[in-house]
């Protein structure tokens, strides 16, 4: 029953979804908004049809209804009912159908924001959606349907796979994972749109950026996610491997930092029109190209699911959409000239631009390193690998150029600086720079990477606290508010630019907890007696005894070690081994004693099997883990104030008549900020004009 | 942009995307031997009777070397192919040695009593002799011809039309 | 050498062989039986005196290139070494080229060097953005440090 009732929902959502692209492209291009009207209620429909699909799903799931497929593959009555509730993406096909209805759910958000106004952009938005969801609806009807009827219903099922029921953390990066790449597929929307429509001036851009900001901000918080729960739950005493599929959340992540920095300097110039819609699909193609990974098995990875037809299929897609975007550009390539004109090389336009070789430098960098050992297999027909060492030693000169670079843009005012204002905006930043490199150094750092990472650290803290400063200061003329207030209003009133600037904070943040903890992480495997001690730094750890628990799903084997942080008793620790019955290899949960300064992280490597008379542990001191999490959580309060819907900014207004006499423009920045519906259209567009071309 | 400068873009990724199509056209789980054609690594291990025995001093025409453990299923599948090459095949012809792999003697003489077999296999204590070997994990089955080079490695369950084709192309004097 | 010297030695060395029963893990990493005998292999060999580089060498005879992380820098794997950094320059050239000619484009009177731009009312030729910026200017000015009218105009700028 719910097997009929999952498949009727999917095949009524790709249904919706034929009718939103056929009427939302034809109405855009003949000008019909009745067939405008009739693809925002197909999209609306879509979404509608696509949850009834996903709660079918979870019903089946947590009913344990093994007649449905995908539950007889994945479902298992001795899995805990909220592991089971998340093994929706726990495989391939239920990824697909939890991808497909996020999609869904940005198409028919999009299409309500953008309900009123007859504009000429929405009807081809809403047609791409469209057709980017067809493609996710399609595999579900078809290739990957997980709602395929199992006769006779089996008893019982193997469960999901043992990685993804080890920890809870797994309920947590994955959908952040998938919000954030589907929602990149809704800039690209637009810039699809902007492309048929053929009015490319900035409008679309606008809209495309505050999407972005909202889907990179969910990319970031699930890569930093997914940081943790590899951390937390695979036991292997890291935090980033490098894995194709971690790589295949950075690549777009990169690209999408780099379109949020450049996007800035065609608001304020014009230029950049081809790069930033370049920078725009070229995020979408790479969150395709990072599931295809993901779905092909076509590298090995943790996470490969690895099946038969949906490789192909998945292949023939990007390169549909890759093609046709391109193409489209070079169709449109008349339309994108832009005289472009720098008023100084040495201007904050100039320090994004660089930023953006980076960016570019580093995603081409991580995706040649990926894909590398399929290139000399190719050439070769050999086999080689492409790990962590490698992407290391890339990956932090050019990282540290980034950060040196994010204390530079800010204090670059746009056009042009001369040479008496760039002694005034940098010496104090480069003077706390300087110091901090010096008071590092003399505190017994040696090495070259952290140290130039705490100056430029120092240095970027140091833009960002001044660039605060001179902000509230301001304001308190201004407005005569207290500090504290004026500080809020900063935030609160121009969200993305200092929303930006939490950001940045808490970048610098985990810059330098990689630093530290890359470093001065050290460690030591030891097989110790029962009752024998053992001093890792600081740390002393005993072993006591080795347990074992039956669990209904899975059998345990733990450890208990006592362990002392100098005289300071820290209870008994307990890492643990988990035999699945799906699982050759044990899965290994590690115990992390976490504090601000340093980590002490216990992996149970072995154990005496007969009498659990001796243990083998893999003991690592791990510094400045936390201060990741700390950043991560940073990044993610200053994105929200970036995309935080502000009311109207008062000051502009006041700033306006009683300094300005600009009354029209205040109004049209305050209805750019203010206004994430799109009714601020006409105003917004009047002051893009004045200001972008 | 330039008349045809403007085309070169959609062109671009082809030789990405192109490189993705062969990535399909391979299996990740086949996975490279530098040791196929090399000398095999001598070892001399206990066999699970206690008795000790060296590659050196096998005399048979080829050796079979199959890296099993009881814990492995596919162990099991390729089972009887091996029984069948000890019954088919005379001794002074062709040796069939299994090599115990992260197993316990006491598994693996279990295993053998359930599914029947009568040839030998050492013990690996420390997983040096896998180690020596290039072992990825179990089944993986050398084939070392007279010259007791490796001629042939397998990886995965062997098949009996897989394991009599190399034993006798090694027999006939050829290469595998 | 000291136990904890050689401790070191093989972990650093393990953490460049890839664990072959696991995906993506370094031996040093993997709790796996295979991964824990091979770094035990390391430290052995380690300590009966051969150097990093034979140990990885034995590894490679073995398992072939693939056991290590970081490709050797020979023959084809040079590209994934140089092409980064070819790319690199490649996009700094092509940047700075490109930056010359934007700012050339603007910048009509020879004498305008950093120095020349003291005064932004001095442009001879302001953009649209530029004058719509700057116009606020000359009358805010009055009351307001330099400082301010700087804010204020980042902040009309960063809105729009």
């Amino acid at each position: 029953m719910l097997s009929t009732l999952g498949y009727a929902s999917v095949i009524a959502a790709l249904l919706g979804a034929v009718i939103a692209t056929g009427t939302g492209l034809i109405g855009g291009f003949k000008n019909r908004s009745v067939l405008v009207d009739v693809s925002r209620r197909a999209t609306y429909f879509t979404f509608i049809a696509m949850t009834a699909a996903i709660v079918t799903m979870e019903a089946a799931l947590l009913t344990h209804d093994f007649s449905v497929e995908y539950v007889s593959r994945v479902g298992s009555r001795e899995t805990p009912s909220y592991y089971t509730a998340i093994s929706l993406w726990s495989s391939l096909d239920g990824s697909i159908l939890f991808w497909g209805w996020i999609l869904a759910g940005y198409a028919a958000l999009v299409a309500f924001v953008r309900r009123e106004g007859a504009d000429h952009l929405t009807p081809f938005v809403l047609g791409t959606l469209g057709f980017v969801g067809i493609f996710f609806y399609g595999l579900l009807a078809g290739p990957a349907n997980p709602f395929g009827l199992v006769v006779p219903t089996p008893e019982n099922g193997p469960g999901p796979n043992p990685l993804l029921q080890n920890h809870p953390l797994m309920g947590l990066h994955p959908p952040l994972l998938y919000f954030g790449f589907v929602g990149l597929t809704v800039p690209f929307a637009f810039a699809i749109g902007a492309l048929l429509s053929g009015n490319l001036e900035a409008t679309w851009l606008r809209d495309a950026r505050r999407w972005m900001i909202a889907a990179w901000a969910f990319l970031s918080l699930g890569i930093i996610g997914g940081a943790w729960w590899s951390y937390e739950v695979l036991g292997w005493g890291g935090y980033w491997a490098w894995d194709p599929v971690e790589n295949a959340s950075f690549l777009p992540w990169l690209t999408a930092t780099a379109f949020l920095h450049s996007v800035m300097v065609q608001e304020r110039r014009g230029m950049l029109k081809t790069w930033n819609l370049t920078l725009i699909i070229g995020t979408f193609i790479l969150t395709l190209f990072g599931t295809f990974l993901t779905r092909s098995g076509i590298l090995d990875s943790v996470h490969a699911f690895t099946e038969g037809v949906i490789g192909p299929l998945f292949l023939g897609y990007i390169a549909l959409l890759t093609l046709g975007s391109f193409l489209l550009i070079a169709w449109r390539s008349d339309r994108l000239h832009a005289p472009g004109t720098l008023d100084g090389a040495v201007s904050r336009e100039s320090a994004f631009i660089l930023n953006n070789l980076i960016f570019v430098a580093l995603t081409f960098t991580v995706l040649l390193g990926t894909v590398f050992p399929l290139v000399v297999e190719w050439a070769r027909s050999e086999r080689i690998s492409v790990g962590p060492p490698y992407f290391d030693m890339v990956f932090t000169p050019l990282a540290l150029l980034l950060l040196f670079l994010m204390g530079v843009g800010p204090a670059l005012p746009w056009r042009r600086t001369t040479a008496e204002k760039m002694k005034r905006s940098f010496w104090l930043p480069t003077a706390v720079g300087v110091v901090v490199v010096a008071v590092t150094f003399l505190l017994g750092v040696r090495r070259v990477y952290p140290l130039i990472t705490f100056g430029f650290a120092g240095f970027v803290l140091a833009t960002i606290v001044e660039e605060f400063r001179k902000g509230v200061s301001a304001r308190r003329r201004i407005s005569g508010r207290p500090p504290a207030l004026a500080f809020v209003d900063l935030l609160t009133r121009n969200g993305r630019r200092y929303g930006g600037y939490v950001v940045h904070t808490g970048v610098v943040v985990i810059a330098v907890g990689l630093a530290i903890s890359g470093s001065w992480k050290f460690e030591r495997e030891v097989t110790l007696r029962q009752g024998e001690q053992v001093e890792i730094g600081e740390y002393r750890v005993q072993f006591d005894e080795i347990f074992t628990r039956e669990e209904p799903q899975r059998f345990v084997v733990g450890g208990n070690f006592q362990a002392w942080k100098g005289d300071r008793y820290l209870g008994v620790q307990q890492p643990r081994l988990n035999y699945y019955p799906t699982s050759q290899q044990p899965i290994a949960t590690p115990a992390v004693e976490t504090s601000l300064s340093k980590d002490l992280y216990l992996t149970l490597m072995a154990f005496e099997p007969e009498k659990g008379e001796h243990a083998t542990l893999r003991a690592i001191v791990n510094p400045a883990v936390a201060w990741l999490w700390i950043g991560g959580l940073i990044v993610g309060i200053g994105a929200l104030i970036a995309i935080w819907p502000h009311g109207r900014p008062v000051y502009l207004p006041e700033l306006a008549v009683e300094y300005v006499g600009m009354e029209e423009m205040a109004d049209s920045r305050a209805a750019d900020d203010g206004d994430v519906t799109g009714r601020g259209e006409e105003a917004v567009a009047v002051g893009e004009e004045e200001s972008g071309s | 942009m330039k008349r045809f400068s403007r085309w070169l873009i959609p062109i671009l990724p082809i030789p990405a995307l192109a490189l993705l199509a062969f990535g399909l056209t391979r299996d990740v789980q086949v996975l490279p031997s530098a040791i196929v054609g090399e000398a095999a690594p001598e070892f001399h291990l206990e066999t699970m009777d206690g008795d000790s025995l060296r590659l050196a001093t096998l005399d048979a025409q080829v050796v079979v070397l199959n890296f099993w453990a009881s814990w492995c299923i596919p162990c099991r599948q390729e089972h009887p192919a091996l029984v069948r090459a000890t019954e088919v095949y005379d001794e002074s012809d062709v040796r069939v040695l299994g090599v115990l792999y992260q197993d316990t003697p006491e598994g693996a003489e279990r295993f053998m009593a359930r599914f029947g077999g009568e040839w030998e296999t050492v013990l690996d204590p420390g997983t040096r002799t896998a180690i020596d070997f290039g072992v990825y994990g179990v089944p993986e089955t050398f084939f070392i011809d007279g010259d007791r080079r490796i001629a042939y490695k397998h990886i995965g369950p062997l098949s009996w039309e897989i394991l009599q084709t190399k034993v006798d192309s090694l027999l006939a004097g050829g290469g595998a | 050498m000291s136990e904890a010297e050689l401790d070191q030695m093989a972990a650093e060395v393990a953490a460049q062989l890839r664990c072959p029963v696991c995906r993506n893990q370094s031996v040093l990493e993997s709790s796996s039986g295979l991964a824990r005998e091979m770094q035990s292999v390391v430290r052995d060999r380690l300590a009966a005196g051969e150097t990093p580089e034979e140990v990885r060498a034995y590894f490679v005879g073995r398992y072939g290139d693939w056991i290590l992380l970081k490709p050797e820098p020979k023959g084809i794997n040079l590209l994934v070494y140089l092409l980064p950094a070819a790319a690199l320059l490649f996009g700094g050239v092509l940047l700075y080229y490109r930056i010359r000619r934007w700012t050339g484009a603007t910048a009509p009177r020879p004498e305008e060097g950093l120095a020349g731009l003291e005064t932004p009312d001095a442009d001879p030729a302001p953009t649209e953005e530029a004058r719509a910026a700057e116009s606020t200017s000359p009358d805010a000015n009055e009351g307001l440090s330099e400082e301010e009218e700087e804010w204020i105009r980042q902040q009309i700028g960063s809105l729009g």
